[in-house]
């Protein structure tokens, strides 16, 4: 399995933003286009949007570094890990989040150079026990789809405690543009 | 006998928990010093409410360290200036009228750290003193107990008064029923005061996909407010 180590995210109760250095030009819907390989992408979780009175939303972004544009469609695969690597399960959920609208899924073409998106939505309200090491996601790995996942995936730093999400997270599909949409 | 009464908030649509249905709403009005609610504010259910007294507002309060702080600004500064925005903006909407007005604190918000807790005390301070003192208006917190405590100390204990809003949700609690049972068992002994108010809303569900449902046994919000009540 290949891990392409990409991003940068700060914690999010520093509320830092760190994104790729690539133009926001719109990605667009088409199907005719070829796949994208993760050999062209790069992805990034960008600082929690914002928290909605227990519901945090992450916005990630899909930079096609590669020579050419490429598509996407449908929903990310999402998997969690301690800092030291130890897996942490989580339930994803697809579609509408209290943060995000979650569109339905369509073919997204990424032009070179641009960006698309999706949201990861999480809660943070479920009452927890004193210790909740074993729940500390330190990082994501991220599958795209229409990519074999046994292959390749994508990986971004991402702290927050899975116990106080009862390991529930909601994604939505792949978006154009560098923002998902909110409700 | 008591009697339990049951509302939303965010992005949740109307729910019919309760002998009564709904009965109260509280929506995202802004975040920092900028109004919006970043679609956490359902107008649908707002209007089903059936009464502009009924709907609530929060506003997510962004903590000392949050890149959105004027560099000049200290701690009291920054909290003051987010509860002026927050007046402003409830000020100006025609939908939201209950004069509770609730500060978010939670550690999807930026500017918060448990290793920061004497700078983040004079915000929330000076955010309660600033709300307090408009015309009207009495201040509220919205919080998970674990920020609570890491963010100002299970111990500590606000200046200015505030009506508690606390989110503690439990997987066994999964209806207004349950919930009902649930605030006696998990509210009532006082577990969850914090600041020294005691808990007067309770968010007991809720999830990153929604929805968020709250209780309250207090029936001042019927007449526009909540009020305060010590711990």
């Amino acid at each position: 399995m290949k891990f392409r180590r990409l991003v940068l995210i700060c914690s999010l109760t520093a509320g830092g933003f760190f994104l790729p250095v690539l133009t926001p030009a719109p990605s667009f819907a088409s199907s005719k286009v070829p796949e994208c390989s993760h050999a062209q992408l790069e992805v990034a979780a960008v600082s929690s949007s914002g928290a909605a009175a227990g519901s945090v939303g992450v916005p990630f972004l899909i930079a096609n570094t590669g020579k050419s544009a490429c598509s996407l469609r449908g929903y990310p695969t999402l998997s969690f890990f301690t800092l030291s690597g130890k897996p942490i399960k989580a339930t994803v959920q697809h579609g509408r989040s209290q943060v995000f609208a979650g569109p339905k899924p369509v073919s997204v073409t990424i032009a070179r150079n641009a960006v698309a998106t999706f949201g990861m939505s999480y809660s943070d309200g479920f009452q927890v026990a004193k210790d909740t090491s074993a729940c500390k996601v330190g990082y994501v790995n991220i599958g795209l789809p229409s990519i074999d996942p046994s292959h390749e995936r994508s990986q971004a730093v991402l702290i927050f405690d899975m116990c106080r999400s009862n390991h529930q997270v909601s994604t939505t599909s792949i978006e154009s543009g560098a923002t998902p949409r909110v409700n | 006998m008591t009697d339990y009464y049951f509302g939303t908030d965010g992005a949740t649509d109307l729910a019919t928990c309760g002998t009564s249905g709904q009965r109260f709403y509280i929506g995202k009005l802004g975040a920092g010093v900028t109004a919006g609610s970043g679609g956490d504010f359902d107008s649908t259910t707002a209007s089903d409410v059936g009464n502009a007294d009924l709907v609530y507002g929060y506003w997510d309060i962004e903590g000392p360290t949050s890149p959105n702080k004027p560099a000049g600004d200290s701690p009291a500064q920054w909290g003051a200036a987010q509860a002026t925005a927050f007046i402003a903006a409830w000020s100006t909407s025609t939908v939201v009228d209950g004069e509770t007005l609730f500060g978010d604190i939670e550690s999807g918000n930026p500017g918060w750290s448990s290793s920061n807790k004497s700078d983040q005390r004079l915000l929330v301070n000076a955010f309660l003193n600033e709300i307090n003192s408009g015309s009207g208006i009495v201040a509220g917190i919205y919080a998970n107990p674990t920020d609570f405590d890491n963010f100002l100390g299970s111990t500590w204990t606000a200046s200015h008064e505030f009506v508690w809003w606390l989110a503690a949700w439990d997987a066994s609690v999964t209806n207004c029923v349950t919930a009902e049972s649930e605030w006696t068992n998990q509210i009532t002994p006082g577990t969850y005061d914090r600041g020294g108010y005691k808990v007067m809303i309770w968010q007991y569900k809720g999830s990153g996909s929604g929805p968020d449902l709250d209780m309250t046994i207090y029936p001042g919000f019927l007449d526009a407010r909540w009020n305060p009540v010590a711990s």
